[in-house]
């Protein structure tokens, strides 16, 4: 090979290596405590390698009572995660499909039609711009008087809401990038608005869709602070059910770093799968 | 495309949207005004002062269990209601197993809501007080949040109940450990929560560095007295440097200098040299002599003898340095007992020592003030199903049996009853040395700030203090500052109801230090 | 101009199928948000506390009294400072890594790049809590990185990273970084992939080198995605929250609490929620005020 291209070779599997290893070591720091037993969580010098591995903590969380070790004593009488699973499971999916559509359709109206006028598309901004804390008090007031709380539906509601100025702006950014005059191509040859929006844009900007959709995602499943002000019993979704992982003396690190580990699993599938879309959308390009 | 042109039937179009809303808006939000708060209403039973007819029963628990078969047939409550508990994760093994039987004794469906943060307990307790969900029917909470609760019409006044059903809190052979009873569960002078803990501070050393020879040698060489445990502050300090020893890994101390813990060992020191945080008036007292000198030492000491975490690290730090072996002493909850003797989570097994807290001499009198930090006690929403049926389940809960059962599993609920002092259980679970100690503490414990705005106060007092303790300020400077930002909080909170319930909240102190008080002329009764 | 009637009738079909897809989301945000957000202002015009045992909507008319104050609050002013200066080091950093990601992956094929990618997502998708707790126990005093300075440097190198409010909020912004850098990636990658091939091929032919190409034609084309992606991010970092509370809580005393954190004290802990309301809107205004100023070039490009 000739030198050049040995150097770009080297340097790219050095930026690989480099940028894949800081990625990795909090994350492999995570999966070494999800193995560790409690005496190791804090214990210095601190090693990679737990020196007694154990499953413990991940039995732990679909297994309060079981008997293998310290852990289970510690947790004895929690309650296991399918709950805080299915919840998550149940809310996340349904809100953001909800905020992609929703936004979608708002978002080529307002690009297409400038519908909302210069007003609409920052104010939607603005729903981003306010610190969620002091909304919580109020919001609290309000569901309750709609009696949206603790429950599946209002949780939905809320993430919908709050996700749709991500939509929007992910979404009108990838629809300003196309053409207009593709659309009016079709509109001359006779295909109503309605038919164009959905057979002709759609599925050029699926990239832009699949990435928002993984993003608004990602926000839904790991969103924390109005999870746990509204919810108590029934609702609970994964990161509150993380955060319960705590007792008689502070965290108990290892449950919260399995229970991390495996509330990321279903994220990585929905990533790996969008992955695929992103890349086979844009290998198509603007093509007429 | 900028839609200046385009625009007009567009915005007739969106004022009757606009207006729409706001219509809807305005309707809506009249829903959201739940009903007022109804004046608060003792529980239906005679007037104080005339005799209550005391409820059948040889024993707490039995006359609980009682009172429950007494409303099942006046028709309150029927099997399978459900009644909810708001606790932190850390009882869930002392409560869970416990409302599994008080289930099947009763009939009823008492059920568990848990929270893993404690501060998330505070918020959903304030905004149930807003809402009045009836989410939640008992509240086990941090004992300084009674008053907060009490004033936001949250819970209700349990004392009347306290009457007619006897829990045998502060008389009788089971009775608390005094004066734990009264500032767990006394607010203004009547009963709103009821005490189900045990958090007074507790002091380990390493009895085996003690015990050596060697070390007792050079000890009496340097100072010219025995190696002994310390009774004063000032012996306390020496005997800490004297074992710090960084070269070899160990330093003397660790106590709490973080963000939310710091003032526990100002305040032992204060309070000991006969210091109160406010006077009559609510005028804080925390910048006098005793004050500064006793900050000055605290900083001294930590900055000297301590790992730097006592400043940066959370509460946990102490069970993790201690057991380890990283430090020489250390204080903290009386858990703090049961990890070091732990052999799963401790490398001195066997070499942990138990001690009195210091305090001060005043006039040849030993007077020791040992903070009580957090607790957790039990109190009843104002808007249950049954407020009476949950005291019932406190009462249960909390007795001298079943209590002892429930302290007994693994979790933050600690010994708080006298007779269980001597039982084998709990010499099992925390050490037959350090049970007498503990008792000792539990006598001269004093009370976090339990006013209204508590968490407000302790609050802004930790954060100059930690500035103090990093360095970032003077002692003298630290405690001013909080005095002044606590003026402001009593003003904006109501002067006079605060006065109201410090005069009541000072007469929970100890007796030993209400006396030094009377001696020093800062309080007259 | 004449415009034919087709052609009015057609605007007219326009105006009113744009109305139509904008509706669902419009009704959304009245019904969940707008309501909440008149409590607010109601809120911050009044002064309450639910610990004074009287109502919300009883509580006594305040008039601007908490706006006042929040401006002369020397902790609110801090915490914006602050915050601030820590949103422009985080996403500055964020953007000019996941711009380099970005287009390192768009020119280069290699066989696993797929999965490098995910593994590049991944910080994403652990759920903040966990995050928070990981680099709060990496960099603790007896923690893995002090552990690897030490082995490197000698038992002097050991940094207590909590106890220096810079250092600390540098480990806070390192979290934040590593968290958020993928979602700069993922968004500008997706931008570059929807760019229409011709003009950078007709540019290579004309002899331009990747910098020019990169400069004069990619980076403009690509600029409404980057705003759209360094404005949410900003807003985004701007309540940090979650890593602040659990790794330093703010401390050594205040130095190193978040605009959001104070907020939260203020409102939860002291239960101050008037005070917390108007330091809230004063926040959104400020906000809002900047974002308009940058959003303006986005709507130019329209």
């Amino acid at each position: 090979m000739p030198k050049r291209a040995w150097t770009s070779v080297l340097a790219r599997w050095g930026i690989v290596l480099l940028v894949s290893l800081i990625t990795l070591t909090p994350v492999v720091w995570v999966l070494s405590l999800s193995f560790k037993p409690p005496q190791e969580w804090l214990a210095y010098p601190p090693t990679l390698i737990p020196r007694q591995p154990t499953l413990e903590n991940y039995l732990v969380l679909f297994w309060p009572g079981n008997p293998v070790g310290v852990v289970s004593e510690m947790v004895r009488t929690a309650e296991p995660v399918t709950r805080a699973f299915i919840n998550s499971l149940i809310i996340v999916p349904i809100s953001t499909a909800l905020s992609i559509v929703i936004g979608f359709l708002a978002a080529y109206g307002i690009s297409r039609f400038g519908a909302g006028g210069n007003f609409l598309p920052f104010s939607v901004l603005t729903t981003r711009m306010f610190p969620p804390i002091a909304f919580a008090v109020p919001l609290l007031v309000y569901y309750r008087s709609l009696g949206l709380i603790d429950t599946h539906l209002g949780l939905i509601l809320m993430y919908t809401t709050f996700t749709l100025a991500f939509s929007l702006w992910m979404i009108k950014g990838f629809i300003d990038g196309i053409p207009r005059h593709i659309e009016e191509a079709a509109i001359l040859d006779g295909a109503s608005r309605w038919r164009v929006m959905f057979t002709i844009t759609l599925p050029l900007i699926r990239g832009g869709l699949a990435a928002a959709a993984l993003f608004v995602f990602i926000m839904n499943w790991t969103e924390f602070l109005f999870a746990l002000i509204f919810t108590s019993r029934f609702a609970v979704t994964l990161p509150v059910q993380v955060s319960r992982y705590a007792g008689a003396v502070g965290r108990y690190y290892g449950p919260q770093a399995a229970l991390g580990i495996i509330a990321s699993i279903p994220v990585l599938i929905a990533g790996y799968l969008i992955q695929r879309y992103l890349v086979r959308a844009f290998t198509f390009g603007l093509v007429k | 495309m900028a839609s200046k042109k385009k625009g007009y039937g567009k915005l007739t179009r969106r004022e009757f949207l606009k207006a729409a809303g706001l219509a809807a808006a305005g309707g809506l939000l009249s829903t959201c005004a739940p009903a007022p708060t109804p004046t608060p209403a003792a529980p239906a039973t005679p007037a104080p002062g005339t005799s209550v007819p005391r409820v059948e029963g040889a024993t707490p628990e039995e006359r609980a269990l009682n009172g429950i078969k007494a409303l099942k047939a006046a028709g309150k409550i029927k099997d399978g209601d459900t009644f909810v508990i708001l606790h932190h994760s850390g009882q869930r093994n002392n409560i869970v197993p416990a409302l599994e039987e008080w289930n099947r004794l009763t009939g009823l469906n008492f059920v568990s809501a848990e929270e893993g943060l404690e501060a998330n307990i505070y918020t959903k307790v304030m905004n149930e007080a807003v809402t009045r969900t009836g989410s939640y029917d008992i509240f086990l909470t941090f004992v300084n949040w009674i008053a907060d609760m009490a004033e936001a019409g949250l819970i209700v006044d349990q004392t009347e109940w306290w009457e007619k059903y006897d829990p045998e809190v502060d008389h009788g052979p089971n009775a608390y450990v005094s004066p734990i009873d009264r500032f767990t569960s006394l607010y203004k002078g009547r009963r709103y929560a009821m005490g189900a803990d045990n958090d007074t501070f507790s002091m380990f050393y390493r009895k085996d560095l003690m015990e050596n020879p060697d070390e007792q040698k050079r000890f009496e060489d340097k100072f010219g007295r025995k190696l002994e445990v310390p009774k004063t502050w000032e012996e306390f300090d020496q005997w800490v440097a004297f074992f710090d020893r960084p070269d070899q890994g160990i330093r003397g101390v660790h106590m709490y200098a973080e963000r939310y813990f710091a003032y526990t060992g100002w305040a032992a020191r204060f309070i000991s040299r006969g210091g109160a945080y406010f006077d009559d008036n609510m005028d804080p007292l925390i910048t006098s002599e005793e004050g500064v000198t006793a900050l000055e030492e605290m900083v001294r000491l930590i900055q000297n003898h301590a790992w730097p975490d006592a400043v940066t690290g959370d509460w946990s730090v102490a069970y993790t340095r201690f057991p380890e072996g990283s430090v020489f002493c250390a204080w903290a909850w009386p858990s703090l007992g049961k990890w070091a003797q732990d052999p799963k989570t401790s490398k001195i097994v066997g070499k942990v020592g138990a001690m009195e807290i210091p305090g001060t001499m005043h006039d040849g009198e030993l007077i020791r003030a040992v903070p009580h930090v957090v607790g957790w006690s039990f109190s009843i929403s104002r808007y249950s199903k049954s407020p009476e049926a949950c005291y019932c389940f406190i009462q249960w809960f909390c007795g001298p049996k079943t209590g002892l059962d429930a302290i007994a599993r693994v979790g933050t609920l600690d010994i708080f009853r006298q007779p269980w002092f001597n039982e084998p259980k709990m010499k099992e679970a925390y050490g037959e040395e350090f049970l007498p100690v503990l008792l000792a503490n539990s006598k001269n414990a004093f009370p976090d700030i339990s006013l209204r705005g508590a968490n407000e106060y302790l609050d802004k007092l930790n954060l100059h203090l930690q500035q103090a303790f990093a360095g970032q300020k003077k002692p003298e400077q630290a405690l001013k500052d909080a005095a002044d930002e606590w003026q402001k909080i009593t003003d904006r909170l109501g002067r006079l109801s605060q006065i109201e319930a410090w005069r009541q909240e000072r007469k929970n102190y100890p007796e030993p230090i209400q006396r030094l008080w009377r001696k020093k002329g800062i309080f007259k009764d | 101009m004449r415009f034919p009637i087709q052609w009015k009738l057609k605007w007219a079909e326009e105006r009113w199928m744009g109305q139509l897809l904008i509706l669902p989301m419009q009704l959304l945000i009245w019904f969940v948000l707008i309501i909440p957000m008149l409590i607010v202002i109601y809120l911050s015009l009044v002064s309450w506390q639910p610990i004074m045992g009287v109502d919300w909507w009883q509580a006594p008319f305040a008039g601007l009294s908490n706006y006042v104050q929040a401006v002369q609050d020397p902790r609110f002013l801090t915490a914006m400072g602050r915050t601030i200066g820590l949103v422009l080091v985080a996403v500055s950093l964020e953007f000019l890594l996941g711009l380099a990601l970005a287009l390192f992956f768009h020119q280069q094929e290699f066989p696993g790049k797929r999965i490098f990618a995910s593994i590049l997502l991944y910080p994403m998708m652990l759920p903040w809590v966990v995050v928070g707790l990981c680099f709060y126990l990496l960099f603790l005093d007896k923690g893995p990185v002090n552990y690897i300075l030490i082995s490197l440097f000698g038992p002097s190198a050991s940094v207590q990273w909590y106890q220096n409010p810079i250092l600390a909020l540098m480990t806070i912004a390192l979290a934040d970084i590593w968290q958020w850098t993928p979602f700069m990636f993922l968004v500008i990658y997706s931008g570059l992939g929807a760019l229409p091939p011709e003009p950078v091929e007709a540019a290579m032919t004309l002899g331009a080198n990747r910098w020019e190409i990169f400069r004069y034609i990619v980076f403009p084309m690509l600029k409404p995605v980057i705003l759209i992606a360094l404005i949410i991010r900003t807003l985004e970092a701007f309540k940090i929250f979650d890593l602040v509370y659990i790794m330093t809580g703010g401390g050594p005393g205040t130095s190193t609490e978040s605009l959001s954190l104070y907020l939260y004290r203020t409102g939860f802990i002291y239960g101050q929620l008037s005070y917390a309301a108007a330091m809230a809107l004063l926040v959104l205004i400020l906000v809002a005020l900047v974002a308009r100023l940058a959003v303006r070039p986005l709507e130019r490009e329209l």
